[in-house]
């Protein structure tokens, strides 16, 4: 259960953003939907715990994001959030399956290959565990950081345009398991995007 | 997945980055270390041939000179000295044990020492096989001597006046190798020991011929006839049982040397090697000496620190330019580390994104660093034991008195380490400290 109530946000020099509540359940998604510099990363960056609280409180399943301090808030993160962004951003320097137990390991539990395996073989990456990150296709790639989101079954998803340097095909493709992967897991999920492609798919919208 | 194994896959995806930084780190200790290795193992092997040496007397001259020469055996003799007047400094109550030496002959450059078997004693050396040397024409020949010689026991080899080899032969003068001594990793093993009476005895016949051939003073002649007969005398009781104690009322023993009273005033040794009876000795003899007699005295400690001090100024200088180099790598893995951070923010703001802490990134970084100084470290040290092995197979002869062991490792080595160590991690602090400070939310924003 993520619970969102008066939350604002001041960027020093610049206008209030001010968000109204939000209460979603498990397996519920929402599209947040807005132009450019309406807040949406930012509305992403708070519920991800990623930028200090200002006004207002967040609550997943129970947890006040308030009360955590910095060091909990990214244990928190590790355990119950998954985020996917626009651009895949692996690690560069692992291979793809390292990718992956890269994000176990921040998570509390136990260090399972054979689930990356799985969750690699879910997305149709068999086969791939070993190789660079530079030898898959972007659309690969987005693939792999979708595995990353979902490998520590978070309680929410946070996808920031996970679309939109995609075509139409991989766009589709992405979209798809990133569904399947939150229905698995019963999971929250929020997406940002001005992507047409994801508007079709997702009807509980929440314009900036 | 774990901490290291994440640096290390930072550091093996920046191969030459990686080599530079680890050689850099590496000849800067190895450079060090080896100057180390070296220096401390000369010392301990002059100090070793110096040991329970408090003094040499010898004639006026380099005290220095006199060290060289009376110990480690390199130099020339500063002349000689009566033994007249040795025999009187060994009587003084702070000396405890004087040894005297008698130099200037050779055989293939190994230098003969005639001596008494209270040298043997001081250096602790015994014979592998064979026995100590007797009164007449008997060497003991040190463990380099054998090797490079190929000379055993029973053998006969004729000694050369001078130090060097192409010195005139002393051809009528034989001696026969009656021992070899064990190797004891000192100027002993590349000595010929024999008795002082054998030198005299094969400087009095080449005297004798010089006398004939260049001289032809009658004075002369007469004299070294004299000795000649002398000599002959001697010989003949000394040949059969050495029981010259028994038969010879006139022989006189002073300093271990045995001879006729009428000739003291004749005879000369090289040097006197002294053990003071106590500190007092330190204090008085060397003033004594060098003031009341025609001697000079000369202390190994005293000189061998001073022959240090020369070497240690060049020691000093090539050390700085190691620390200097070891300060370059620290600077150059700084430089690749704030470089590689600057490419991987985003890297990091994922990680961050994933649940990686501050605290985390931070040590993310020092790790890289340690790992890249420890092999540095690790490459130095191979490094400086095979240069060192090297030296040693290649620059130093066997037979020289300063062997290098690759394999000795010392406590100083590892502190060095250590310290190399604490500059990979010094110089990882500031980009550990800026990716302690990624922020996430706006790193990621820029996309």
């Amino acid at each position: 259960m993520l619970s969102i109530s008066k939350l604002e946000y001041n960027y020093l020099g610049s206008t209030n953003l001010v968000y109204k509540d939000i209460q979603l359940g498990q397996n519920e998604q929402l599209l947040i939907l807005g132009g450019s510099g309406t807040g949406k990363t930012t509305f992403l960056h708070l519920i991800g715990g990623m930028m200090q609280l200002q006004q207002g409180e967040i609550t997943l399943q129970g947890t006040e994001y308030s009360k955590l301090s910095g060091y909990e808030m990214d244990q928190f993160r590790a355990e119950h959030i998954g985020l996917i962004f626009q651009k895949p951003h692996l690690i560069s320097s692992l291979n793809v399956l390292d990718n992956l137990m890269l994000s176990q390991m921040f998570s509390p539990g136990d260090q399972d290959k054979d689930k990356a395996r799985a969750l690699l073989q879910s997305v149709g990456l068999e086969g791939k565990e070993k190789a660079k990150v530079s030898e898959l296709s972007e659309g690969q790639a987005q693939r792999v950081a979708l595995v990353r989101s979902v490998i520590n079954d978070p309680i929410l998803i946070l996808a920031d345009e996970p679309t939109s340097s995609l075509d139409d095909e991989n766009a589709h493709a992405v979209l798809d398991l990133l569904l399947q992967q939150a229905e698995r897991n019963q999971s929250i999920l929020l997406i940002t995007t001005h992507d047409q492609r994801v508007k079709d798919r997702i009807s509980n919208h929440y314009i900036l | 997945m774990n901490l290291a194994k994440l640096s290390w896959k930072y550091i093996v995806d920046r191969p030459l980055n990686t080599f530079l930084n680890v050689l850099l780190f590496g000849f800067g200790i190895a450079i060090i270390l080896v100057l180390l290795l070296v220096s401390r193992q000369m010392e301990d092997a002059l100090t070793k041939n110096a040991k329970g040496i408090n003094l040499v007397v010898a004639a006026k001259g380099s005290p220095l000179q006199i060290i060289l020469c009376n110990i480690y055996h390199v130099d020339f003799p500063t002349g000689n000295i009566a033994l007249e007047e040795a025999i009187e400094l060994s009587k003084n109550s702070l000396i405890k044990r004087s040894i005297p030496l008698a130099l200037g002959d050779s055989y293939r450059d190994y230098r003969i020492v005639g001596t008494t078997h209270a040298y043997a004693d001081l250096y602790q050396v015994t014979p592998a096989s064979g026995q100590l040397w007797g009164k007449h024409a008997e060497a003991v020949i040190g463990a380099n001597v054998a090797l490079t010689t190929g000379m055993k026991v029973g053998d006969e080899f004729a000694t050369e006046h001078g130090m060097q080899s192409g010195g005139i032969a002393h051809d009528d003068h034989g001696m026969t190798v009656v021992g070899i001594l064990e190797r004891s990793g000192t100027v002993v093993d590349n000595l010929i020991l024999t008795s002082v009476e054998s030198v005299w005895e094969a400087h009095e016949e080449h005297d004798d011929h010089e006398a004939h051939e260049d001289h032809n003073e009658a004075h002369d002649d007469h004299d070294h006839d004299k000795q000649h007969d002398d000599h002959e005398h001697k010989e003949h009781h000394h040949d059969p049982h050495h029981d010259h104690e028994h038969s010879e009322d006139e022989m006189v023993t002073a300093l271990g040397l045995t001879y006729h009273p009428h000739e003291l005033k004749d005879k000369e040794i090289t040097s006197l090697i002294v053990q003071y009876a106590g500190p007092m000795g330190a204090v008085r003899l060397p003033r004594m000496i060098n003031e009341e007699t025609n001697m000079q005295s000369a202390s190994p400690a005293f000189e061998t620190a001073r022959l240090f001090t020369l070497i240690g100024t060049g020691v000093e200088v090539v050390n700085g330019f190691a620390y200097l180099i070891i300060f370059i790598a620290g600077l150059s893995i700084f430089i690749s580390l704030y470089n590689s951070l600057k490419q991987r923010t985003y890297d990091l703001a994922i990680m961050r994104a994933m649940g990686a802490s501050s605290r985390f990134l931070f040590l993310h970084v020092i790790v890289e660093s340690m790992i890249i100084s420890f092999l540095g470290g690790v490459f130095g040290l191979i490094l400086a034991h095979v240069a060192v092995g090297v030296i040693d197979d290649f620059f130093i002869p066997v037979e020289s008195q300063v062997r290098l062991s690759a394999l000795l490792f010392l406590k100083s080595e590892f502190i060095i380490l250590a310290l190399s160590f604490g500059v990979g991690i010094f110089a990882a602090v500031i980009p550990a400290i800026s990716a302690y400070k990624t922020d996430i939310s706006k790193t990621l924003a820029r996309g």
